[in-house]
């Protein structure tokens, strides 16, 4: 669903949207966007690489796959992993399995 | 005999990792109809090679898919709110997942987890691959780690 969100803008930088929408061949309300969705996309994936969203919800919010999120993240250089804290919990579980199977 | 529950994220990075194939054949592993349409539907919709992977595993049936839906959440996604919720109906769970997010859930829930790079080491110390096997599919996913873990599968 869109919303409509009333937005206050400088003055100053019309101009330069108006230049990038004439680059662009598309309207300033679009450049607009592009560049919300631009800021938003990058917000998302360092969310998820802080533990604040998850892959499949940062994937959904953006429209993408969970394989574009992480094109994303590696683009940026960011790793989406579980902390040192998780990798230490799962590793007592995996030394659990290994016990078991010996 | 334990369960595998995967999310998305872990299919993906073993997918990758060239030992998804090896894992279905030697655990009991399942994910649900969620995490199917995303790294099946949508990634072969995208052409992300990783989603065929997948799919013929669930074609010939070494991972199970299971019709469960997940609610809504603020933080997680329907595919990763499935998962948990196959995670409490099936017995001797253990989920895959290398989400922060999720896995923060998981230990507020008190259910077992493993990393994927930690079910490549599982699949090495229970001698299913050597240790050379173990280095080629973290060198597969070295881009989708932090180097300090990169580092620590190596090392093992």
């Amino acid at each position: 669903m869109a919303v409509v969100y009333p937005l206050k803008l400088k003055e100053e930088i019309m101009p330069i949207i108006e230049l990038k929408s004439k680059e662009d061949h598309t309207n300033k309300s679009i450049v607009l966007k592009q560049m919300i969705y631009q800021s938003l996309e990058d917000y998302v994936v360092r969310l998820c690489s802080r533990g604040r969203l998850s892959v499949g919800k940062a994937a959904e919010v953006l429209d993408m796959s969970v394989y574009d999120i992480h094109r994303v993240a590696r683009e940026k250089g960011l790793s989406l992993t579980a902390s040192d804290e998780q990798r230490a919990k799962s590793r007592n579980v995996l030394d659990k399995l290994v016990k078991k199977k010996s | 005999m334990y369960n595998f529950v995967f999310d998305a994220d872990a299919l993906i990075k073993l997918a990758h990792s060239g030992s998804l194939n090896i894992i279905c054949k030697t655990f009991q592993c399942v994910t649900t109809s969620e995490v199917k349409r995303e790294v099946v539907d949508e990634g072969k919709k995208r052409l992300y090679s990783d989603a065929e992977i997948i799919e013929e595993l669930i074609v010939s049936k070494a991972l199970e898919v299971n019709e469960v839906s997940g609610d809504t959440s603020q933080r997680l996604g329907k595919g990763e709110m499935s998962v948990f919720s196959l995670s409490k109906k099936i017995k001797n769970s253990i989920v895959i997942s290398d989400d922060r997010t999720f896995i923060k859930l998981l230990e507020r829930e008190g259910i077992d987890f493993l990393t994927p790079s930690d079910v490549i080491i599982l699949l090495r110390e229970i001698g299913k691959i050597t240790n050379k096997d173990k280095d080629k599919f973290a060198n597969n996913i070295k881009s989708f780690v932090s180097e300090k873990e990169y580092k620590k599968i190596m090392e093992e």
